[in-house]
């Protein structure tokens, strides 16, 4: 194909309808249309169209909060695609578990969703600090620390809820070990532990309990929580920025 | 009076084409007419429609600040770390098998049973107290505690220097935190026991 050719093509592409009907601006290359790309796209516009430049830097935000949210939404899809190999009956649990390590392509789904898990507690974490230790929990940001703290716990609600999912040994003991020290809260007694394993003790009812709460229970909470946090962040002026 | 008749961009559209022409035809020597210029003495009149007592909803810190478009340099940093940590938990999960142990069984229970690694701090403490206690003060307090923060530090300041003691008193719970949880799942063996991690390690992510 000759230069001239290419240029048409792409001149004829980009003034076709279909074209002009998915991009509103050219290339963002000037400072207009990369206002405009910002401001024309629903997940950009997550983000406001200019950021404090301080406020962004790396040693100031440390990126958690974003890498939170990236391993939020890499959770989302790796447990998707579980779903798919995963049954959650307990005759058939553990072995698909082991189906999912011997015969599926790519098995490395449950490690992703594993490891991701664990570092997600530990970026939401980090994160948590950073807020602290910056400060950016002052007027008028108080109700976005409150909404974060519920984060915080229903992340860990979701690491807890999934641990008992592949129904081998480490996984029972675990939620057993933890159920028993949730119950130790006030107001807890036989009801709500029988409201939490759905019957007396770990069996088919827990399974079944944790997995719905697990795969969309806590994910809908979290990302309903997560619409009100980042909602919040633009309207109380952006990332807070250094002193 | 004057305030209706005032011409402006909006309302020109759908008006008779007459004020925009007419204006600059009035315009010299006669001086301005009802409809003049801003700033020109006696020919603006205002009215107090409303004197608004409240405080705005968005309460925002509108400091003059140096800023830069989110396209490119937000977005350049967010898609270095996503890649970054994409690879990263890639190349984990390839070389570290997610734990399985042989199927659940609840008639045997193994040497050591603890709970999930986030919850190895709150285990530990639960085992220096009564049991109901400690959970009775342990997780509300902890956690309501987390919450309450932006309400006892009422101070405006940010910078560390300016609230020493909120910095210190919440890295202390950080740092306990950190050290109970490390305890609990490195030197608690079997029945909650004492282990050096030299002398067997029961931790299992």
């Amino acid at each position: 194909m000759s230069d001239g050719s290419g240029n048409r093509m792409t001149r004829w592409l980009k003034e076709s309808t279909v074209w002009r009907s998915l991009f509103r601006h050219g290339v963002p290359r000037d400072r207009r249309t990369r206002v405009m790309a910002v401001m024309s796209n629903v997940f950009l516009h997550l983000h406001p169209v200019a950021v404090r430049k301080s406020g962004i830097r790396l040693s100031f935000t440390w990126c958690m909060g974003g890498l939170t949210f990236f391993l939020f939404l890499a959770e989302v899809v790796s447990g998707v695609l579980l779903m798919f190999y995963y049954r959650p009956v307990i005759e058939y649990a553990y072995q698909d578990i082991q189906d999912l390590r011997a015969h599926v392509t790519l098995g490395i789904l449950r490690e992703i969703h594993r490891w991701g898990a664990h570092a997600m507690i530990i970026s939401i974490w980090l994160h948590m600090m950073r807020v602290f230790l910056t400060g950016s929990y002052k007027p008028p940001r108080e109700f976005n620390w409150i909404v974060g703290v519920f984060l915080l716990v229903l992340t860990m609600l979701l690491s807890f809820t999934g641990y008992l999912l592949p129904w081998d040994q480490l996984a029972i003991w675990a939620i057993t070990v933890g159920t028993q020290m949730a119950l130790y809260a006030p107001l807890a007694g036989p009801e709500s532990s029988f409201l939490i394993l759905g019957g007396i003790e770990i069996g088919q009812g827990t399974l079944l309990r944790f997995y719905v709460a697990h795969v969309v229970l806590f994910p809908l909470v979290t990302a309903i929580l997560l619409i009100v946090h980042f909602w919040r962040i633009r309207k109380d002026g952006g990332i807070s920025g250094p002193v | 009076m004057t305030i209706e008749k005032r011409p402006n961009a909006t309302a020109d559209k759908n008006a008779p084409t007459q004020a925009p022409s007419e204006a600059p035809l009035a315009a010299p020597g006669a001086g301005p007419k009802l409809p003049g210029p801003p700033g020109v003495p006696g020919t603006e009149r205002f009215r107090l429609l409303a004197y608004v007592k409240q405080e705005s909803m968005v309460r925002v810190d509108k400091r003059p600040d140096e800023t830069v478009l989110t396209w490119p340099h937000l977005l350049r940093a967010e898609f270095v770390m996503l890649m970054l940590m994409t690879a990263l938990l890639v190349v984990v999960s390839a070389f570290i098998r997610a734990p399985l142990e042989e199927m659940a069984n609840p008639v045997i229970t193994p040497h050591v049973a603890k709970a999930p690694w986030y919850f190895l701090g709150l285990q530990e403490l639960l085992s220096y107290f009564n049991a109901t206690v400690a959970g009775v003060l342990v997780i509300p307090v902890y956690l309501g505690g987390l919450m309450l923060i932006p309400f006892i530090d009422r101070t405006p300041y940010r910078a560390a220097r300016d609230r020493k003691l909120m910095w210190v008193f919440f890295l202390c719970l950080m740092i306990g935190g950190l050290i109970i949880t490390f305890i609990g799942s490195f030197f608690r063996g079997p029945s909650w026991q004492w282990v050096w991690p030299w002398e067997g390690l029961f931790f299992t992510l």
